[in-house]
Parts: C-alpha cells; structure tokens; sequence
C-alpha cells in the first residue's frame, strides 16, 4: 500500500468532484443555479485579489461585469467575433478599464477608494442604459451566440457548466502563480503596511494599479461568459447589489484567502435559491432575503475573519482513516515496526 | 573616505512647525554615525527627508555625488540607501522569509507575465531569491525560523527581522532608527555587536537613530545632534558628550553649571 497517499491536497479533491457534478446532479435548475455559483466564484477571486491580497477597497466589480460583457456581446453581434476571441476581448477591455479607473482613483485610500469604485458602476450602468444606440438601452442585446468548438456548437448548460470550469480553474492557476512570486510578494506587503512596502523599493502605485486590472480583467472574462451562457446581456444583468453580495462572498469565505471564494460564493450564493420554496408566496418574498442577512450576521458572530481566514497556504486532507481501512493487518504490524525506531 | 550621502541646508516644515531646520551633515563612507537627540528633535524626520517619504521643503541631498533630493523612495532603495522603522513595521501576515524576500524586491526580476507562465528562468530567479533571503537570514541567526508567520514571533526576533530584510536590499548606506528600541540589555549588546560587524565585515556605512547611548556611545565613529530641529553638535562621542550644548538640549539650563562646576 505504498502508492496510497498519506494525504492530498484539498484542489484535487475538489478538481474531480466538480468533474462528477452534471454526471451526478439531473435537475436541469441545479444545474443552472451551480453554474451561478462558479461565475460568484470566478468574480469572488477577482475581487479578492484586489481587496485580500492588495489590500485595495473595492467595491464596484459589476462595472467590469458589465464592461466585459457588452464588449464580448457587441463584437460577437455586431463583427462575427468567434466566441474565444470574444472572451479575450472581454478580459482585456476589463484590464483598460481597470487601467484608467486605476490611474486615477487608486492614490486614495480606504473608504475613499471604495466611494469612487462604487461610484464608478453607477456610471456603467447608467452609460449602458442611455447610449441606446450601441447597447439598445434597457432593453438589452439578445441573441448572443453560443460558443463553437471544433464544429460543436454549445447547447445546454452541462457544456457550459465544464467551460466554466475551465475558467474557474485558469482564474485559479494564474492567481496562485502571481500570488507565490515577486509581484504577489509585493502585493502582500502593500496590504500589511504600504509604508514599509514602499521603503523597501515597492512602487505602492504602480502595484496597486496592476492588480486592479488583473481583477478587472478576470470580471471581464466572466462577463462575457454570463452574456454568451444567458444569450441576453443587459445593464441590470450585473448591478450594485451584485457587487455588493460578491464583497459579501469574499468576507464570508476568507478576505486574502486561495480557496475561500469557494464557500463564500456557494454559501451565500446558494441561501436565497435554498429559501426559494420556503418564501413562494406574496408579501413574504422579502423574508428570503432578511434570512439570508440573518444567517451571514451569524456567520460573521461566529467566525469573523471567514471560513477559509486569511490562508494561502495549501490545504490537505489526511487520508489515513481511508488508508486504516485497505491496509492489512501484517502490512500494519511491518509499518509501525519501521516506524517505531 | 569618500563622502557617502550629504544634506545641504535641509529643511522640513510641516505648515508652521519646522521639524528640521537647515541642517548640514555629511557621512564618510565606511562610518557609523550615529544621530541623536531628545524627543521630537526630528531625527526620524530627517530619516524621512532622505529616503524620499516627505518631499523636502528646502535644501539638497546628494548620495555618492548624485542629487536624490526628488527621486521616489524606490528609486532611492535602488540606488543603494535602505533604512528600518523606529516603530517595527514588518509584514505581519507574512512569513519570515517572504519578508527578507520583499527587501530583495529592487534586487531582483519578475512581473506579472512571468509569474503567470512561470518559465524555468523565473523559477531559477526565485530559487536565487530564496538562497540569498536564507543567507540574510542565517546572518542575524533567524534560518531556522523562516517559514513562521513574522508576527508569532518574540519581538527581538521581529526587530531582527526587520534589519534582515533592509540588509536584503544591499544597501551601501544603511539607516537604522532606534534598532535596539525596546529589547533588554543583553538584546541591546547583541544588536551593538552586530552593528560594529556589518560595518566592519560587510562594508556597509551605518546612519544610526538611538536614543539609548549606551547603545550609541560605543559604535559611533562621529555623532551628529539634533535639538528642536536644528543640528546643535557634531563631532566624536567624546567631545558631543563635553558640549554644553548638548548637556542643555538633554538635561537643562540649570545642570550646565553643575555638570561645568563638577569639572
């Protein structure tokens, strides 16, 4: 039983059950609503690479939702873009915005900085609601094509589910290998003391700026994701209170935490559809949402720093009460005799 | 000698209040020199002015015979100047060793791009940066302790952490203010020691804050004194120590004549 891992890391195991779920889960409205909960989880690490790991308070990530979106929706739409260009485009048009916003809000700090991102997504959306000649106003653009893989062509949501878990996995990837090199080192300094950062050679500035639009462009690619899986892109597809309730994910999971979008997004992203039947009547549809407050005061009483906290390091599961159970009671006797010296 | 780092007529005016006041000082490279007076004399001020944390109001600083008066701190750390907090400011959330890491940040490669496609050049770079952190480390006795979270630490260790990682960034000139700030005397010897080492075995030219002088009276070659902002002595600790100046900027008007009618 050598070959038998001792313990594995926690990203394998949820790796492989991600792989099983639309093998295992039939409720096309499950489906639908995990799918939900992976865009939550691409745009919770977004956001925490900026707030947890740079230290930056931002608010508005829905602006570069948005952003990303329409650029994706109107270059499929309008120039025949393929869906993978459009994807590109929508990451990097995240990265500019991200680039200008950053230039010019991030010399402010805390609350302030958080004011004028917040401030920022209203503009968005108020610009995508009246320039009814490019975005058709409220009414949205619809008819966003699907994407196209080797002459596959995308229906259903089990194709969407395994491309989102794709991006899920690159967001994850690209995050870990900044995170663990110079740059990220820099960007850890800068949130736990910008001075100090900045009197050993850290350009506080320009690494904030740089991290914003790693952030934005990763809401950008999510954007256009949500336009091509919805096939209809509006200015209320992602709002205020989306940006609001991602925050919320993020300082439910774990602010400066890797792995923490996971139980921030599918925790709170998955209460109000858990409530959904309890709360069909009128007049109470309001309480989903008071019982969703409810549970994250709870939460934040119980466990303030998140559930993952401030972790960047790899998390293992043991393995060993699986492993008890296939090794034999000789092979037992034999390790404990070698062990034992 | 050369000359290493030397202000002309700095000064540092908050609205209304001159914290330093036209002051001239000059370090020889290969010195200690150490920088002192009492409270809010406007040392770490000056300490600011220097490594470009405040804009100065007027006057020069040139470092080896360069102007560096308007440069940004992390073009002064380039050019070879890294100084220590008076208050410890590590990072706190952050391993010992990330922590020298960040003080090797002007010292070597990588952005964003690299990182991402992590090609075996970056990786070679970081497996360099890490020796050379262990080896900083192992310098003030720290190795052994590098993967702890910094703020697990006992203080002396966090203040030595603090000075691993300016040594990190290869200064030629290293500013430390007040380093053995709260530690007990045999802490305090330790870090004295060490001070007189890195001078003499790793070359560097030391600016030091103190205001403990048994810390300070035996390191410093020369020693330069600053009261309400203006320099007030200058000279080797034994002569500073004879000032009346001095005895008056530290003690009172009313002990100068005691400590003159003691001799």
């Amino acid at each position: 039983m050598k070959w038998f891992p001792r313990r594995v890391n926690l990203k394998w195991i949820l790796f492989f059950s991600s792989l099983l779920v639309p093998l295992v889960v039939k409720s096309a409205f499950v489906v639908h609503v995990v799918i939900l909960l992976g865009i939550y989880v691409i745009l919770t690490d977004a956001l925490n690479f900026v707030t947890g790991f740079a230290g930056q308070l931002a608010l508005g990530i829905a602006a570069f939702v948005t952003i990303g979106g329409y650029t994706g929706a109107l270059l499929m739409l309008n120039n025949n873009w393929s869906f993978w260009m459009a994807l590109l485009a929508g990451g990097v048009a995240g990265f500019v915005s991200g680039l200008i916003l950053g230039l010019l809000s991030l010399r402010l700090r805390g609350d302030y900085l958080g004011m004028v991102t917040l401030g920022f997504s209203e503009i968005i959306r108020i610009v995508a609601i009246n320039l009814v000649g490019v975005t058709r106003g409220p009414m949205g653009l619809p008819g966003i094509p699907r994407p196209q893989i080797f002459g596959y062509l995308f229906h259903g949501d089990v194709p969407y589910y395994y491309l989102l878990l794709a991006l899920i996995i690159f967001t994850h990837v690209t995050i870990e290998r900044i995170l663990f090199s110079r740059f990220g080192r820099a960007c850890l300094a800068i949130r736990d003391d910008e001075s100090a950062a900045a009197a050993m050679g850290v350009n506080a500035y320009q690494y904030k700026v740089l991290a914003f639009c790693i952030s934005s462009a990763y809401a950008g690619l999510a954007g256009v994701f949500y336009a091509s899986w919805t096939t209809l892109f509006s200015p209320d597809s992602f709002q205020l209170v989306d940006s609001i309730m991602i925050s919320v994910m993020n300082t439910l999971g774990g602010i400066g935490s890797l792995l923490g979008s996971f139980p921030g997004a599918i925790v709170i992203g998955s209460l109000p559809e858990i409530f959904r039947p309890l709360t069909t009547g009128a007049g109470i549809a309001s309480l989903r949402l008071a019982l969703v407050g409810l549970i994250m005061v709870v939460l934040l009483i119980i466990r303030p720093q998140g559930m993952a906290g401030m972790s960047i390091d790899p998390v293992y599961i043991s393995l060993e009460p699986i492993r008890r159970l296939f090794v034999r009671d000789e092979e037992k006797v034999k390790e404990n005799k070698v062990e034992k010296p | 000698m050369t000359e290493l780092l030397r202000t002309e007529h700095v000064t540092k005016a908050f609205g209304g209040l001159v914290a330093v006041n036209d002051v001239d000082m000059m370090i020889q490279e290969g010195e200690i020199l150490g920088l002192i007076g009492p409270n809010g004399a406007g040392k770490t001020t000056l300490f600011n002015c220097v490594t470009g944390v405040y804009p100065i109001t007027s006057g020069e600083i040139y470092f080896k015979g360069e102007r560096i008066t308007r440069l940004k701190q992390d073009s002064i750390v380039r050019k070879g100047l890294c100084r220590t907090f008076q208050e410890l400011r590590i990072f706190k959330n952050l391993t010992v060793l990330q922590n020298v890491l960040i003080g090797m940040h002007t010292r070597s490669r990588g952005n964003v791009l690299d990182a991402i496609l992590n090609l075996p050049g970056t990786k070679a770079e970081e497996k360099r940066a890490k020796e050379k952190a262990l080896h900083y480390l192992n310098l003030l006795g720290m190795a052994d302790r590098a993967d702890f979270k910094a703020n697990s630490l006992p203080y002396a260790d966090q203040r030595r952490v603090e000075v691993a990682r300016a040594l990190a960034a290869e200064p030629e000139l290293l500013l430390l203010d007040e380093p053995a700030a709260g530690m007990n005397v045999s802490e305090s010897h330790i870090m004295t020691d060490f001070i007189k080492w890195l001078n003499s075995e790793m070359k560097k030219t030391i600016l030091l804050i103190e205001h403990n002088m048994r810390v300070v009276m035996p390191v410093a070659d020369r020693v330069v004194v600053l009261n309400m902002g203006k320099k007030i002595a200058e000279g080797t600790p034994n002569q500073v120590q004879g000032s009346i100046e001095v005895i008056e900027a530290y003690l009172g008007r009313e002990y100068v004549a005691q400590v003159q009618g003691d001799k």
